[in-house]
């Protein structure tokens, strides 16, 4: 186990793991945070599963831990890693099984006060229509043929089909469809699972969430990604569902040959990786794309879902019902992307497992209507607590390969939330407070409890005073709805 | 041996900050494969138990070593658990070797599905020797 004093504290935000630490570390190991929720990272075992990221072939710099970090399987939540192509390595197990979960956020004109009387009957209409829980199907069963379309053009598919605009397109990471998937690097298992789950949330920490904007901290930003405070907005938090669990599995389960012909050792079977540039590693990297763009497309079809009940409960009862997608970012994928360091332009694959995408201004990825504020980053809360828009900064270009935290993060196991918290009472605390909660499972809905999450404010801040993201807009919970 | 009332006999949940990790004891290999099954099963949910399995399926699988051969059988039964809709109850290994299973295994309905799970994964795997027989944690991606 790591001690506080093996870290060097590099500024109040930031602490090091030096690389003598451990005589297999290629690089040092660096966890933003503050004392507080250092001291939770260090009551488990993530900085040790952040130390062990630092021994992946042709990883740069230092491999990363945000302040939500907790501990995984392999990398630890919460991770960010870098290798320089083409002869670095990529690792499933650095992206995990959920390939692309993922986040998006829909703003609203309709005010919390407005949506108020009708906010119980929404909540009921969307539990019905949007399928969630474990094993439920979606509404779309996808012939072979449009599974490969899906796999290889994501969310451009389902808007083709009808259930979306160019503007959501326009509005997504990738715009939803990732270039470099190849369907036939995906399993007959793996799309057999995806075949009936496309447009379902599934279960888990997956939701879907009604908030009200309570805070704006960035006037301009916030116009601009349509918050108005005191206005609702939607979010979806979901992935790729037993498609992207299967594609993991099968290349965890590939690699743990190549990892032998390429004669790589590593401390932990769950890191196994192949050079990038290899057969191994492209087909894999095919194959993860091929997920991304499926959770695009699962999120942009539960999107249709969610508008079609907003219309079906709302039409005649507000002004307007309309929502604009204002983004939606990935939290765990591999992307190559290219940084500059030591007056060298690198290309490198960036493992984001549990951590978010933060483009600063200017950056072509970012969409043209905020190209010059930089990304929006959408850091959802924990059940009942508040959810954060954020933008991306030139600052995380230059420190953290361009990227920032995903959420509040576990602090507590889901056995000892289910033995201190009930989940029927946790339900009711939240309805005191005005929150509708519909969800599947008592048990499920425990585990979720906010108590066993940090405090995404402290987290949020971390972020925001080390520089990596700034603050936007603060939302808090009206109606979660749960797998 | 893990042992809570009407639970079966042979793993215990540990504790694990954002996933699941259960740890099997067996006398031998072969208990371990049937135990790990049956834990796992016993964190998705609970099956139907009247009547015979309703469904019944024949698994062969190879791998380089126990452990992975271990991962492999978690991971066809979730797999055959998701596509098929089953709770597999009854684990019937007819041939098991370091690197090679045949099994056939049978299931009903769930009454109760408490959670998914997506995968088991190979964190910190190892099958270990104890003074009484096998040992192993694993960590489910849930």
């Amino acid at each position: 186990m790591l001690e506080k004093t093996d870290l060097v504290r590099l500024n109040p935000w930031l602490y090091e793991v030096p690389k003598g630490f451990r005589s297999d570390m290629r690089v040092p190991a660096r966890v933003y945070a503050d004392d507080a929720l250092l001291e939770a990272a260090l009551r488990d075992r993530s900085m040790e599963q952040l130390v062990n990221t630092t021994t992946l072939p042709g990883v740069v710099r230092y491999t990363l831990a945000m302040p939500d970090m907790h501990q995984g399987y392999g990398f630890p939540i919460g991770g960010v890693a870098a290798t320089l192509l083409p002869k670095g390595v990529i690792s499933p197990g650095g992206v995990g099984y959920d390939i692309n979960c993922g986040v998006r956020l829909l703003s609203s004109q309709i005010r919390a006060d407005e949506l108020r009387p009708h906010l119980t009957t929404l909540m009921n209409v969307l539990f019905n229509k949007v399928p969630a829980g474990v094993g439920r199907g979606g509404k779309v069963h996808l012939s072979p043929r449009d599974m490969d379309r899906v796999l290889e053009t994501g969310s451009r598919w389902v808007v083709k089909k009808g259930y979306g605009t160019q503007d959501d397109l326009d509005h997504t990471e990738e715009r939803g469809s990732m270039a470099g998937g190849d369907a036939s690097q995906v399993s007959p298992r793996a799309k057999k699972r995806g075949a009936n789950q496309l447009g379902s949330l599934g279960a888990g920490n997956h939701f879907l969430e009604i908030g009200e904007v309570v805070e704006i901290y960035d006037e301009e930003a916030a116009a601009r990604f349509g918050l108005t405070e005191g206005h609702i907005a939607v979010w979806i938090h979901c992935g790729s569902r037993g498609l992207g669990h299967q594609v993991c599995t099968d290349y965890v389960r590939r690699f743990q040959d190549a990892v032998h012909r390429y004669r790589i050792d590593l401390p932990d079977r769950e890191l196994v990786c192949a050079p990038f540039d290899s057969p191994e590693g492209k087909a894999y990297f095919a194959a993860m794309v091929c997920a991304a763009n499926y959770a695009w497309a699962n999120r942009q079809m539960i999107t249709h879902l969610v508008r079609r009940t907003f219309e079906q409960v709302l039409a005649g009862k507000v002004r307007n019902w309309d929502l604009d997608l204002i983004y939606d970012v990935a939290h765990n994928i591999a992307k190559v992307e290219g940084y500059e360091m030591g007056g060298k332009y690198l290309r490198l694959c960036v493992h984001r497992k549990g951590a978010t995408r933060c483009f600063g201004p200017g950056n072509p990825a970012v969409p043209a209507g905020y190209r010059d504020l930089g990304q929006p980053v959408l850091i959802p809360g924990s059940m009942g607590t508040a959810s954060y828009v954020l933008l991306g900064t030139e600052k995380a270009m230059r420190e953290s390969f361009g990227s920032t935290c995903h959420g509040a993060g576990r602090v507590m196991s889901r056995t000892r939330a289910k033995k201190t918290i009930r989940g029927d009472r946790l339900r009711s605390e939240l309805e005191e407070r005005g929150i509708v909660i519909k969800a599947k499972s008592m048990p499920g809905l425990a585990e979720e409890a906010p108590q066993a999450y940090k405090d995404i404010d402290r987290v949020v801040a971390v972020v925001h005073k080390a520089g990596l993201a700034r603050k936007v807009a603060k939302l808090s919970p009206m109606g979660v709805m749960k797998g | 041996m893990g042992q809570g009332s009407g639970k079966p006999v042979g793993f215990e949940e540990l504790e694990h900050t954002a996933d699941v990790a259960l740890r099997v004891y067996g006398r031998d290999l072969q208990e371990i494969f049937v135990r790990a099954a049956e834990g796992m099963f016993h964190l998705i949910g609970d099956c139907e138990r009247d009547g015979p399995p309703h469904c019944e399926n024949d698994i062969r699988l190879e791998a380089p070593d126990r452990d992975s051969l271990l991962i492999d059988w978690l991971n066809e039964l979730l797999y055959l658990s998701e596509t098929q809709d089953v709770c597999y109850d009854a684990f019937d290994i007819r041939g098991l070797a370091s690197t090679l299973l045949e099994a056939r295994v049978g299931g009903n309905s769930f009454t109760l599905q408490k959670r998914a799970i997506k995968a088991a994964t190979f964190h910190e795997l190892r099958i270990a020797e104890m003074p009484n027989g096998l040992e192993v944690t694993i960590v489910f991606d849930i």
